[in-house]
């Protein structure tokens, strides 16, 4: 293929790939903090919040990425509530499928746990937030960080699912550069934009993530 | 369950706990039938008797970690069929399980002191202070930087003494607290248990080590399909067993 094409091109790369990396790093952020939040209330006994939160689950990890990210873009559009942009719908698809699936694996942490560790701490005095963010959650980190790192890297491959003529939409900046292209081109760019696979994937090789005890 | 107002009425003892016909079932199950209780200041009474005979249960409804269906539980002044005033009782007991439950990403020093210092809000210089007394306490003075999978299990065991002891607990639970120890590791465990009743710490034991009640305890209870069957001083229950069952149970237990 014409390599001359991309490198006359490298400004409109660069702002893509730009744009992707802001967005990696923003939805890594926002879907492990809403993981997490998620995964508390899911595994408290609070009557109505917990199963507010299992529902939630239910939704964003039986349907697929691409499918939330048009939904919540055009959604936004025709109700036109705000003034929605390209990046804000696609870091808020992302977040949201991408929470489920960090808050999943917060669960499965959060349960590895023994009983006993709340009950010692329940008759120590600790109350149920001290206890899960001083017994609880720092025992979670063995299984929660090498899935969570798996996970955030995983999702790049789930926009990247058959003929998505919309992934461009991802990177509003990066549009211009796929239009007129050839397919070799566009497939080697689609995969890192729309993601937030770059920074987890080049921090778990480094074992930065993983080695942690 | 709670028919008459309980937070208008106090103990009707100054027993340091008084349980009055406690019943508590798991589904089908009725675990304890109609359970009377009481311990003094300063008592150490032994729970003895088969196992699935309901002696885990009644010790977790007297810290608060089962709540009995009916009848009348008090400890250290806290009425604990009291929904609302029930969560009282934590920090002020302690609860020595079987399976230690030391907090394993903690060092010995930071078991000791978690409480301490989010529960009571005390300095860490202060918290290091008087968890470094309670680890000497229990001999281990010099383990205080070791994790516990770092320790042997008598030392893990001493480690979740200590851990209960610097809370200053009102009353001592133990429930199987030798259970899950290799034998030769019984003693030290035993060893602090035994000081600590010297002490004149309240303490409630459910244990199968026999020489432990009959040199520690004041008084010996026999439980059996969820009731008090027979209670007495050690030299009265092993020495004359009233009851058939206790004999059963203690001809099997001392043979062994
Ligand atoms: N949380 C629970 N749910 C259901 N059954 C239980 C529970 N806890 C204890 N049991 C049952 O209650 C009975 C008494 O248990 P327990 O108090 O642990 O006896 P012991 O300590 O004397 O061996 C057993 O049959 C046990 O299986
Ligand atoms: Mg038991």
């Amino acid at each position: 293929m014409d390599w001359s094409v991309m490198w006359s091109n490298r400004d409109l790369y660069g702002a893509g790939l730009w744009a992707t990396v802001e967005l990696s790093v923003a939805a890594i952020a926002t879907c492990t903090l809403l993981g997490l939040v998620i995964a508390a209330i899911r595994t408290s006994r609070i009557p109505v919040l917990a199963q507010l939160a299992r529902c939630y689950l239910e939704v964003f990890r039986g349907t697929p990425l691409l499918v939330q990210m048009l939904f919540i873009y055009f959604g936004a559009v025709y109700l036109n509530i705000g003034n929605i942009t390209v990046f804000g719908a696609a870091l808020l698809a992302l977040t949201l499928f991408q929470g489920a699936y960090v808050a999943e694996i917060f669960r499965a942490g959060i349960e590895a746990v023994p009983h006993g560790q709340w009950e010692a701490s329940r008759v120590l005095g600790l109350t149920r937030a001290q206890t899960f963010r001083s017994v609880i959650l720092p025992q979670t980190r063995s299984i929660v960080l090498p899935r969570w790192s798996a996970s955030t890297s995983r999702s790049s491959r789930t926009p990247r699912s058959p003929s998505s003529s919309a992934t461009p939409n991802c990177s509003a900046r990066a549009r211009p550069s796929w239009t007129g292209w050839d397919t070799p081109a566009r497939r080697t760019w689609r995969s890192p934009s729309c993601t937030s696979s770059s920074v987890p994937r080049c921090r778990s090789s480094s074992g930065g993530w993983r080695e942690r005890p | 369950m709670i028919t008459k107002s309980p937070t208008e009425r106090t103990p009707a003892t100054t027993a340091q706990v008084a349980l009055s016909g406690v019943h508590k079932r798991f589904g089908e199950l009725e675990v304890l039938k109609g359970i009377d209780i009481e311990v003094g200041a300063g008592e150490v009474v032994v729970l003895i008797g088969a196992s699935g005979s309901g002696k885990s249960t009644l010790l977790r409804i007297m810290c608060d970690l089962e709540r009995a269906d009916r009848g009348e539980v008090w400890v250290n002044g806290v009425p604990l069929h009291d929904r609302k005033r029930a969560p009282e009782i934590f920090g002020h007991v302690g609860m020595v399980f079987q399976q230690f439950n030391l907090f394993p990403h903690h060092t010995a020093l930071g078991n000791v002191t978690l409480a301490l210092r989010k529960v009571r809000k005390t300095g860490r210089k202060e918290a290091d202070e008087r968890g470094r007394e309670a680890l000497a306490r229990v001999g281990l003075a010099e383990k205080a930087a070791a994790y516990p999978a770092q320790l042997s299990g008598g030392q893990q065991q001493r480690v979740a003494i200590a851990r209960a002891l610097a809370m200053d607990p009102a009353i001592m639970f133990f429930d199987e607290p030798t259970s899950a120890l290799d034998p030769e590791l019984v003693g030290e465990v035993t060893g602090v248990m035994r000081s600590l009743a010297d002490e004149g710490m309240t303490m409630v034991v459910v244990t199968h080590e026999m020489r432990f009640a009959r040199d520690t305890a004041d008084r010996v209870v026999f439980m059996d399909g969820g009731v008090v069957l027979e209670q007495g001083t050690p030299e009265r229950v092993f020495g004359s067993p009233t009851e058939a069952r206790t004999q059963q149970f203690l001809q099997r237990v001392l043979d062994t």
